[in-house]
């Protein structure tokens, strides 16, 4: 059983009136984890709770066996990139680094060999003499982590790293968030964005409203939504025929047909059941399939489903 | 066609003239500071001399034997009630004013303003109405209700013939303190992103010219130095306004040209700030 | 214990490196030093006006020099730089939402408070001294070399004084901008306001004040004008000893409550 690097049991957070964590209980093992919610959901509380720079209303919330608030020796352990875009102006990105090594306990030598490590990770080396005021969003989200990464921490708190990135950063940041999965760390990384936690990760915290709805396995969690009808959509010769077929059964609840008249998409509640009398009906009634592939075997279908 | 797609559709209805533009950032300032409490408390705080010299107006009409000092009810009484409120009016001034600007620098909406179809003078105009509203509110407000409070305290109206020029007077001096302090704040304001520099800079810029008339004269013994203090001039214009005597051997005229030069000088320094992209080398 | 206490100097010096170097390079400082260094400019055209015989007899360099150091130095320059830097201490990282940068580090609030406050120390000290000593190299240049050295012992005083000053009031300061939103303000009501009103009362209450320890250390007379007398009204000074104690116990209660303050405070850094 793999260690549990963070473990929340009830955890609340609260801004006066405002609920911004509720009742929260999960665990956190190494890899990485996605955090998925939408805007307001309580994502970036719950990594600053963990980060140790907001305290628990409520609940228990221990890192490392240990309580993160006003716990300073601890986050020698934790690296953390927050969600909003400000910097001390006047530095140049190596500037920046070199007093964010420093203040992390190293010094001369060892300092800069991290902090050239680092912006190479990143791919900054080339803008390390620049001021980070004139960065670009992309670079400034790149320093960031390269800030959260920089003393090897073995837990990595992103709140939102790709925000601002084009598509070639975002690529080179999800390969170097997946490797330092592999290295054994722990990472919890938030997004709204669903394509690029599925990218990262198949093991996800979904939180809405402050709440966890779900967690664990994307397509674990999938499984268990089983009163959610199961879609999968065909193409094949004669949508309509094999539509009329499937209809009588009870467990098919819902048959809608693509614009073009070539696809028809069907919803079953008891897809085991489906899916092992489908190829006799195909076969006996000479229905040419196509294609075949299920729509909501996806994140976002997951997910929609459960904020519902 | 009887059915609609709810598409987006151009609005074809009239678009309010620009004139009153800038009315609508004024309107929303002085709401947004309304809701806070402790600016409320403030306002009511600075009533109290109002209270005190209202309570003086209704002891000197119905107790004249009462001796209240220097404190007759003359010009000066009213100049010295405006030129005490300043203290009050630096306070809302630092509070209502100093992050009026810097704010929109640091958080970048001075783009969302000046990318809407109003101007920089807009943007300027109406910030400048937030602040002034409220030392007005201070100075003017008060000022005239005193002079009211003498007619409805008294019997015998004939004091008016010697002091009806005092509600002009107050009006007039309301306003060159509103614009003097608004566009103050405002130019420092709009000097850099953080709000503390515009409101320190601001006192420092105030109390610092009246230390160094001080210093002057007391090396040259020579109060004509009265001139590099914003505060000395502020006083030498009440008393121009008021008809009283000046403190100062300056003519109040030339106090009056350096209060207006200077109101100019930080108007300009304002609008070459507004701009809605800063370059970073 | 060595090996934390070593920690805690090293994290302590590393944030004092990157606040001084952040503080010095802002609009503010050049602010601040443009207003000590008019304080040079004036002492200039007193110099060229005595040269050219326009001073009145009477006025000596060093009763100019005596004005000055109470009046613009030591109850306006001070207090505007102490207030400046104090309430931007922790103030400016959470206006500048920086402030997680340091808050996730491995560093007790303890370091990072006086990091910043060295910080504040030094950057005010490189602000108003060299205007202190052009102040008083151009108001003495008159009496010659042995004027100048026959006063030293004089500026001496007001150097390590204005330190005094600069600890007290920049604590003081610092504990606003650590614990209040809106420090500035604060800091005026009691720097120009609690600190001038409170000497009008006669009594003891002036005892109240930190202005009147830092006054009593002072050596120079005070100079009576009317803004000076709104500064500088007087009364019986505390003895040195116990004044040199007040201010330095004020300066290490109001530096162990911004600790404190940063320790059990949660900062919402809004985006």
């Amino acid at each position: 059983m793999s260690e549990k690097v963070v473990e929340a049991r009830n955890l609340s957070k609260w801004y006066g009136e405002v609920v911004g964590i509720n009742d929260l209980s999960f665990s956190l093992s190494p890899g990485v984890t996605g955090l998925l919610g939408p805007n307001g959901a309580g994502k970036s509380t719950l990594l600053k709770l963990i980060a140790g720079l907001l305290k628990p209303s409520k609940g228990e919330l221990l890192v490392f066996g240990e309580v993160p608030w006003k716990n300073h020796r601890l986050k020698r352990r934790i690296g953390y990139c927050p969600e909003l875009d400000a910097f001390w102006r006047y530095l140049t990105g190596f500037d920046f680094l070199l007093n964010i090594a420093r203040l992390s306990g190293y010094s001369g030598e060892e300092a800069e060999k991290r902090v050239l490590a680092s912006l190479k990770e990143v791919d900054l080396l080339s803008a390390k003499d620049k001021r980070i005021a004139a960065y670009s969003r992309g670079m400034r989200q790149r320093i960031k982590i390269a800030q959260a990464i920089l003393h090897d921490p073995e837990l990595i708190l992103l709140d939102e790293p790709l925000a601002g990135m084009d598509p070639i950063g975002r690529k080179a940041m999800i390969e170097l968030i997946k490797r330092l999965g592999k290295e054994g760390r722990t990472l919890l990384v938030s997004s709204h964005i669903l394509h690029e936690i599925e990218a990262m990760t198949k093991e996800v915290i979904l939180i809405h409203n402050g709440r966890v709805i779900a967690e664990g396995n994307v397509h674990r969690i999938r499984e268990l939504i089983d009163e959610h009808p199961h879609m999968v959509f065909f193409t094949c010769n004669d949508p309509r025929k094999l539509a009329s077929l499937l209809v009588k059964y009870p467990d098919v609840v819902n048959i809608s047909f693509s614009e073009d008249g070539r696809g028809v998409t069907i919803q079953s509640v008891k897809p085991d059941e489906f899916y092992r009398r489908l190829p006799d009906i195909v076969l006996d009634n000479g229905i040419e399939i196509e294609g075949m592939h299920s729509p909501d075997d996806n994140l976002e279908a997951v997910f929609n489903y459960l904020v519902k | 066609m009887p059915i609609y797609e709810l598409g987006y559709r151009h609005f074809k209805g009239e678009f309010k003239g620009h004139t009153h533009r800038f009315l609508t950032i004024t309107k929303r300032g002085v709401a947004l500071l309304f809701k806070k409490r402790r600016f409320l408390y403030l306002i009511i705080l600075s009533f109290i001399p109002f209270v005190v010299r209202g309570v003086v107006i209704y002891i000197a009409t119905h107790y004249p034997q009462v001796r209240l000092g220097a404190l007759t009810l003359d010009p000066k009484f009213y100049r010295d009630f405006l030129f005490q409120q300043i203290f009050f009016v630096l306070i809302i001034s630092l509070y209502a004013g100093s992050g009026l600007i810097a704010n929109d620098i640091r958080y970048n909406a001075l783009q969302i303003y000046l990318s809407k179809p109003i101007t920089r003078f807009d943007y300027i105009a109406g910030k400048f109405g937030i602040v002034s509203f409220f030392i007005l509110l201070v100075t003017l407000i008060p000022g005239l209700l005193l002079f009211l409070l003498r007619i409805l305290f008294s019997d015998d109206l004939s004091f008016l013939s010697d002091i009806y020029f005092v509600p002009f007077s107050i009006i007039g001096y309301s306003f060159i303190i509103a614009v003097f302090f608004s566009v103050l704040i405002l130019a420092l304001s709009a000097l850099g992103r953080s709000a503390r520099f515009a409101g320190i800079g601001f006192l420092a810029i105030y109390f610092l010219s009246d230390v160094l008339f001080q210093i002057l004269r007391g090396m040259f013994r020579d109060s004509n130095f009265a001139l590099l203090s914003f505060r000395a001039n502020m006083s030498q214009v009440g008393a121009m306004l008021f008809g009283t005597s000046p403190r100062f051997s300056p003519p109040p005229l030339a106090s009056l040209a350096i209060v207006i030069l200077s109101i100019l000088l930080f108007f300009i320094l304002l609008h070459r700030r507004i701009r809605g992209v800063e370059v970073v080398k | 214990m060595k090996e934390r206490i070593r920690d805690w100097f090293r994290a302590t010096y590393a944030v004092f490196k990157l606040s001084f170097s952040t503080l010095l390079r802002t609009k503010k400082s050049l602010f601040l030093l443009l207003l000590a260094w008019s304080q040079v400019g004036f002492a200039l055209i007193w110099l060229v006006s005595w040269y050219y015989g326009k001073v009145g007899s009477g006025i000596h360099g060093l009763g100019v020099f005596s004005a000055m150091m109470v009046t613009s130095f030591l109850q306006f320059l001070v207090l505007i730089t102490t207030l400046f830097y104090g309430s931007a201490l922790i103030g400016d990282e959470v206006e500048g939402r920086t402030l997680a940068y340091l808050l996730v580090r491995p560093l007790p609030s303890s370091s990072i408070i006086s990091g910043k406050f060295l910080a504040l120390i030094l950057g005010s000290s490189l602000i108003i001294y060299p205007a202190v000593i052009g102040c008083y190299a151009l108001l003495l240049a008159p009496y010659g070399l042995s004027g100048v050295l026959r006063n030293l012992p004089t500026l001496f005083t007001d150097i390590w004084v204005i330190l005094l000053a600069f600890f007290a009031y920049g604590s003081v300061f610092s504990f606003f901008g650590t614990s209040t939103k809106r420090p500035v303000l604060l800091g005026v009501l009691f720097a120009f306001g609690w600190e001038s009103i409170i000497t009008y009362i006669p009594g003891q209450v002036n005892k109240l004040t930190l202005m009147h320890y830092v006054q009593s250390l002072f050596p120079h007379h005070v100079f009576r004008g009317d803004m000076a007398s709104f500064l500088t009204i007087f009364r019986e000074p505390a003895g040195k000893g116990t004044s040199l104690l007040v201010l330095l116990g004020i300066g290490v209660a109001f530096l162990f409550f911004s600790s404190l303050t940063l320790a059990n405070k949660e900062y919402y850094l809004e985006q």
